[in-house]
């Protein structure tokens, strides 16, 4: 890479490096995780800086989402553990319960399996299609439905109070 | 999936990802591909023998049995064993048969010979969820593989080649580096937090001997500027800090050390110079400008250094042997799909073929 080059590059990285690592962050739910995801993914885009220059974006993204879900993949990576008791259920709908209840439902999303955070990161954060998702995750739309169906079913199990929380956002 | 459910898992996620990024991370991004480049292109010396031959197997014809310590090439002429990566497309290397005197191609992102020969450290995958990347030993005589499954990091041979050294930096409340038996390939961790000190991100070396391994110390100097190095970290195998060596220049690979142990070739981080310091105090004994981008490869002999020459334009390069003032007193045969490798290996050439005698060079030229 050129000095030219990495000029660009790093311009690219400065415009778009809140967007991105908001995304990280989403994957990770952890800032020193979500730092170490997005440069992985960027140094990867200065090898092949010549052949994505046109779409970088896209291809920091697709990166970023089947790194996280090959690391976990991984030998010793933080992987979902089983439990048998799951967390108290919130009681009241006051302030306190309902951040109770936010607290509970950010710590079973850390305790999701990555792969199934990936797939809830891309449809409630990033908002894509299952055709989208499919093809950042490199599966089938049809895949990418029973993935969400099982990570919400998984989610159910580790916060007993997201339908509580849904419930209280519509009576909001 | 109800509305009110989308929007209770919308609003987690915005909450989670709503922090400021880091700075600089564009610059640092780049800091991190070079480092990545330096070690695909660190070159393996010291194989005393190297075999060739994968999915076919051979004999071991001619083959030196002997495991023997990297002490140089006691003047003995050299000859490239392997290029790692010989193929921007469809992974592939190259590694010699000495019988033959030909080149066997492997399928294999890179190809690095043991110091004894005896076996071969190859790496492949896409680093995708489909094809992840994984290290393995190839037996040259049966042309099997042993796929570790432990770490999946690019490793380098202990300078006895009983072991696999890999950096392991993939969670970062684990952080620190595993030695794999080449034999059982049975893994230990040691955890070292070695990010402290160490604003350039440098991996694990192994050191003089197989007993310890070494870091480089850096700290950051700036956006603009190359980071500073503040001294060499030496660890006993078990982890245990055993010494901090003062330095200003990279420790890149245990090639780095002399044949007799007693000087190392460093690096300077951006560039331009290397240098040879006492491996017992760190004093430099000598700068050597170099020109252009010149890696270091290993040493020929106590008074030679092989080095890699890149031209300008990164588009080819070439293996240099010079002196200790800088002067170049040989360059090494390439073929032709090995200027541009990744990374390229060098042993001695006793037992080469007769036919592949114009492929071996000597530090005289």
């Amino acid at each position: 890479m050129d000095a030219d080059t990495e000029r660009d590059f790093v311009a690219f990285v400065e415009t778009r490096s809140h967007s991105l690592f908001r995304s990280a962050l989403a994957l990770t739910g952890h800032r020193q995780q979500a730092e170490d995801l997005l440069q992985t993914v960027l140094a990867k885009a200065v090898r092949h800086w010549k052949n994505i220059e046109s779409s970088p974006e896209a291809y920091l993204r697709r990166a970023m989402y089947r790194q996280q879900v090959s690391s976990w993949r991984r030998p010793g990576w933080s992987r979902e553990f089983s439990t048998d008791q799951v967390p108290d259920h919130g009681t009241g709908p006051d302030v306190t319960a309902q951040v109770d209840l936010n607290l509970a439902l950010h710590d079973a999303l850390r305790r999701l399996a990555p792969k199934y955070r990936a797939v809830l990161v891309l449809r409630y954060f990033e908002d894509l299609p299952d055709e989208e998702i499919g093809q950042i995750l490199g599966c089938k739309p049809a895949t990418v439905r029973s993935q969400v169906v099982r990570a919400l079913d998984r989610l159910r199990t580790l916060c007993p109070d997201l339908d509580s929380l849904a419930l209280q956002e519509i009576r909001r | 999936m109800n509305t009110a459910t989308d929007r209770v898992l919308r609003d987690a996620f915005a909450q989670i990802a709503d922090e400021p990024a880091p700075v600089g991370l564009g610059p640092a991004a780049l800091r991190l591909a070079r480092r990545q480049r330096r070690r695909r292109t660190l070159l393996a010396v010291g194989a005393a023998v190297v075999l060739a031959a994968v999915a076919t197997p051979i004999a071991l014809h001619g083959a030196d049995k002997k495991p023997t310590l990297p002490t140089g090439f006691q003047n003995s002429p050299l000859v490239v064993t392997a290029y790692s990566g010989t193929s921007t497309g469809t992974p592939k290397s190259l590694l010699l048969n000495k019988v033959t005197g030909a080149y066997a191609e492997l399928p294999y992102l890179s190809a690095v010979p043991s110091p004894d020969g005896q076996r071969v450290l190859v790496r492949t995958g896409e680093d995708t969820p489909q094809s992840p990347l994984r290290s393995g030993i190839l037996d040259p005589v049966t042309g099997e593989v042993r796929w570790i499954a432990t770490y999946t990091g690019p490793g380098a041979w202990s300078p006895d080649g009983s072991a696999i050294l890999f950096t392991e930096r993939t969670r970062v409340d684990q952080r620190g580096f595993a030695i794999v038996s080449a034999t059982t390939l049975k893994a230990t961790f040691v955890p070292v937090n070695f990010a402290v000190g160490n604003s350039t991100g440098l991996d694990f070396v192994w050191g003089r001997d197989s007993g310890e391994v070494a870091q480089t110390l850096s700290d950051a100097n700036g956006e603009t500027q190359a980071d500073m190095v503040t001294g060499i970290r030496f660890y006993t195998i078990a982890g245990e800090l055993a010494r901090t060596l003062p330095a200003t220049a990279e420790l890149r690979s245990a090639d780095a050390f002399s044949p007799d142990r007693s000087r190392i070739a460093l690096h300077d981080l951006g560039g331009g110079a290397m240098q040879i310091v006492s491996a017992d105090t760190g004093a430099v004994e000598r700068t050597i400008a170099v020109q252009g981008h010149t890696e270091l490869v290993g040493w020929a002999d106590d008074d030679h250094l092989l080095t890699r020459h890149w031209a300008a334009d990164r588009t080819e390069s070439e293996i240099r042997v010079i002196d200790l003032t800088g002067r170049t007193t040989a360059v090494a045969p390439l073929i032709a799909a090995g200027s541009t490798a990744d990374g390229i290996s060098i042993g001695s050439a006793a037992g080469l073929s007769e036919t592949a005698a114009g492929l071996s060079f000597s530090v005289a030229g």
